[in-house]
């Protein structure tokens, strides 16, 4: 292997023999187990994590790179991780962040390896949704973690950042019983609220939560100073036609289903979940869209596109002789004959 | 029986998926539930134990193990049956999923915590299949590894438990003094007895004690064992061997499996197990791996299975066949196997000399002994057990037709001098007790089924009656009672014969006349 540190020569004599064996058993169970795409992995992720290791815990890196190793084999055969893994996200994330934050992966690297990937492989598999952000959001609070539940707890809010809509209660939920400067980082709140006179930090977050709670559609990182709602947009456009990769067969229609939007076409109903970090569809069991009364009048919508709501009017030519709408009291959904979109207007 | 590869793959998690509705709700911590499972929860992404129990025996037989069996068969529907060969051996293929006793057995005994011999040829896998269990009960293999006693001819008892402190033995006043440094394997709560056959008689009693009130003892010192998973491995099924296995240590034995030979058509994963150089204990998946706690969780939950009431009184009629001897006494109650045993004399013989009976239906002939209370209260452990691995909330009868004839299998003993084996077909079955077994429970349900118990039990009525109390009862009740059981009993004694299924349900009639008797005696003295 060239091009390898002495130290990560050094790692990988020591336990040549549990490798090799490791290796030869894995193929046992996954004939096709690349042994060129295991040495990329070795060499371009876990050897790397190993030596940031050995720089904070020299006598840990054997057995870190040994974990991990046996459970890349797994990971590997099944098309997780590795050169040839669906997900080349996952790669990033263990390297940025098991690699970055070597305290947390010498202390627990299974943990550690599980976090990252299973967080990676959930939000890659989710429409939508933006898994870089949390590889970023984690880089940024990880080293203030203090153990791998922590960094876990984390890991949920940050998903939410990254487009998890569905999450919204969980994680704000989980993000209440953060410490503070961890809760601040997350919420990417301005450095001035965290210096700020007058309330304690924690009291700071406690009101910069009760404010996302109220509001959907508002940013985290203005929490801290929420203004008033001037106007309404179009905030987002979510859906898409199934030939395109998007969920939907036929142009959808919207409905009120048990408080919040559903979204259906001719084969399957959704539910439709929306906030200012994101928007995506969850499937329903039931394929027909269910229909029940709208939750409230909050918004008015009329055929040439003109909303209205709480005193303020937009009008969007776009949305005009709409098909479909429904609101949940925060959000209007509309939805066109001839689009495959649903169309999600907002106060912003 | 050998095993095939290490690094195993866990089935994943649902083993019976079902569909699951959209949730408007969401757990955020759904967000780790993915490729790689977590081992504090047991890597069951939080699933029931018992999910995770099918788990780890699907890991053992689909990964750990080079040729598994399916020996313990259940069928949705009916199954193919193959047969070959002029004794018309037939092959069944069955429609559902079906088991490898040695695995499965092994496996529930970890949970249940009873007490498990591996009967085999050398080299089957015995010792390496007790090692695993002691493996996924938690302990390090090499702790696993060094715990095991091995029996050998000159095993003292010393070897076994322990020994005194030497400094102790010279300065001690008083035997309170004297400390032992007690072995640490009597501390597990896996315990490995590695051909057991092999210590002599007198390290046995020794072993006797742990087994069976689990402690230990040396010089008036006392050393409190914790409730354990017991694995006991023997060449010989018989019990033979350097020296014969007293009979209070073979009756200590919960369940008797068998480690079957090797499908030399599995010689190439044989080949890739040498070359990997890997043993499966090595590399025992961690989420399949079970805490204390969860062992113990798993055994209240076992506990919770329900044991249907028709279920039971088939069980009550298949035991009730065996003790019964008619020849042995003249008093009802001492009309048992055991009355001609503690006679000095032979039951089979006894036997053979009774007259009148229809010896190949009367199944009460074809064993020596009748069932034990301890074999009971083991049978109702493991049918709950294989219920609960199966996810079933009550044990169904073909729970208890598989999990029979292990718990049996030593507890039973055949009387080969009975009509039954002389049938045609029947010769194999002199050596085949597992088949024998369950062959016995079968015609027992036949003869169940015939006398249409399930309909028609008037001692189950009288139960149901009694069982309701005697308080409040009037006098002219108490004698109605007392006469339909004096009618039952005539009805029955018609009959003339007296079968093995009669004679607990007479002393059953007898008792319950008697307490109707006496509160009968005290409802007039209140007068």
């Amino acid at each position: 292997m060239e091009g390898l540190t002495p130290n990560a020569l050094g790692l990988l004599r020591a336990r040549r023999h549990v490798f090799n064996a490791g290796f030869t058993a894995a193929r046992g169970l996954v004939p096709g187990l690349d042994g060129q795409a295991v040495l990329a992995h070795l060499t371009d992720t876990l050897l790397p994590i190993a030596e940031a290791v050995a720089a904070v815990h020299p006598d840990r890196a054997g057995e870190t790179l040994e974990r991990l190793y046996l459970l890349s084999l797994d990971l590997i055969g099944r098309g997780v991780i590795g050169p040839a893994g669906r997900h080349p996200v996952i790669g990033d994330g263990w390297r940025r962040l098991l690699g970055g934050l070597p305290e947390l992966t010498a202390t627990a690297p299974e943990a550690m390896a599980r976090i990252v990937t299973n967080a990676l492989h959930t939000l890659s598999t989710t429409a939508g949704t933006r898994p870089g952000q949390w590889i970023d959001l984690m880089a940024a609070v990880g080293p203030v973690c203090a153990d791998d539940h922590v960094f876990a707890e984390c890991g949920k809010v940050a998903a939410w950042r990254a487009g998890m809509a569905h999450y919204r209660n969980g994680a704000l939920a989980v993000c209440a019983g953060l410490d503070a400067s961890l809760a601040a980082a997350l919420l990417e709140l301005p450095d001035p609220f965290q210096t700020g006179a007058g309330q304690t930090g924690a009291g700071r977050i406690g009101a910069a939560l009760a404010v996302l709670r109220e509001d959907p559609w508002r940013v985290p990182a203005e929490a801290a100073t929420p203004g008033t709602r001037q106007r309404l947009d179009v905030v987002a456009r979510v859906g898409g036609f199934r030939g395109f990769g998007g969920p939907f067969l036929t142009p959808p229609r919207v409905a009120v289903h048990d408080g919040g939007i559903a979204a259906a076409d001719a084969e399957a109903a959704f539910l439709l979940y929306a906030d200012a970090c994101g928007c995506l569809l969850v499937r329903l069991d039931q394929p027909v869209l269910p229909s029940s009364p709208m939750a409230d009048a909050a918004f008015g919508l009329f055929r040439d596109g003109r909303v209205d709501k709480g005193g303020m009017t937009g009008t969007f030519p776009q949305l005009a002789e709409p098909s479909s709408w429904a609101s949940d009291g925060d959000t209007l959904a509309v939805t066109l004959p001839d689009s495959h979109f649903v169309f999600l207007v907002a106060a912003s | 029986m050998t095993f095939k590869w290490p690094l195993g793959k866990v089935p994943e998690s649902p083993t019976n998926p079902r569909p699951v509705g959209a949730r408007r709700d969401f757990d955020v911590a759904d967000l780790y539930r993915g490729p790689v499972p977590d081992a504090a929860d047991g890597g069951t992404g939080g699933a029931p134990l018992d999910e995770k129990l099918r788990q780890a025996y699907f890991w053992i037989v689909n990964s750990a193990i080079i040729s598994p069996f399916y020996d313990i068969e259940y069928s949705d529907g009916a199954p193919q049956t193959f047969t070959f060969g002029d004794s018309a051996v037939k092959v069944t293929l069955p429609s559902g999923q079906s088991y490898s006793s040695f695995v499965l057995l092994s496996l529930l005994n970890l949970i249940v915590r009873r007490r498990c011999l591996i009967v085999g040829g050398p080299g089957r896998g015995k010792t390496a299949t007790a090692i695993l269990m002691g493996v996924i009960a938690g302990y390090p293999i090499r702790e696993v590894k060094r715990a095991i006693q091995h029996g050998q001819p000159q095993m003292t008892i010393a070897d076994l438990l322990g020994n005194p402190l030497p400094r102790d033995l010279v300065s001690a006043e008083s035997m309170d003094a004297i400390t032992i440094g007690w072995r640490k394997w009597l501390g597990m709560r896996v315990k490995i007895i590695d051909e057991y056959n092999r210590i002599p008689t007198r390290t046995q009693s020794a072993l006797l004690t742990v087994m069976g009130d689990n402690y230990a003892e040396i010089l008036d010192q006392i050393f409190e064992c914790p409730d354990a998973a017991w694995y006991l491995t023997a060449n010989d099924d018989a019990g033979g061997g350097t020296y014969p296995v007293i009979e209070a240590l073979r009756d200590r034995i919960d369940v008797v499996v068998k480690a079957l030979h090797f499908n030399t058509r599995f010689l190439g994963d044989l080949l890739q197990r040498v070359e990997g150089g890997v043993k499966p204990e090595d590399v025992v998946p961690p989420q399949i791996v079970f805490s204390e706690d969860e062992i113990d969780r798993m055994n209240r939950d076992i506990m919770a299975v329900g044991l249907p009431l028709p279920l039971r009184r088939r069980i009550e009629f298949f035991c009730s066949q065996f003790e019964f001897c008619e020849s042995a006494a003249s008093q009802v109650e001492y009309m048992t196997k055991d009355t001609v045993k503690l006679a000095a004399m032979d039951v089979g013989r006894v036997m053979a000399a009774e007259t009148g009976k229809d010896k190949v239906r009367d199944i009460g002939s074809q064993t020596r002994n009748g069932v034990s209370v301890r074999s009971l209260m083991t049978l109702m452990v493991f049918v709950k057990a294989m219920a609960y691995f199966r996810g079933s909330p009550e044990v169904e009868i073909e729970d208890v037709r598989q999990m029979l004839p292990f718990v049996l299998h030593d507890k039973l003993s055949p009387n080969h001098d009975s009509p039954f084996f002389e049938q045609a077909g029947h010769g194999p079955l002199r050596m085949d007790r597992v088949s024998w077994l369950r062959r016995l429970f079968d015609l027992a349900c036949a003869e169940y089924d015939r006398l249409d118990l399930d309909r028609q039990d008037p001692v189950a009525a009288m139960e149901a009656e009694f069982a309701a109390g005697l308080d409040g009862l009037s006098e002219s009740v108490t004698r109605a009672r007392l006469v339909a059981i004096e009618r039952l009993l005539a009805e029955w004694a018609k009959g003339r014969k007296f079968y093995g299924h009669m004679f607990d349900d007479v002393l059953k009639l007898k008792y319950l006349h008697q307490r109707y008797t006496n509160y009968l005696r005290w409802v007039r003295w209140k007068g």
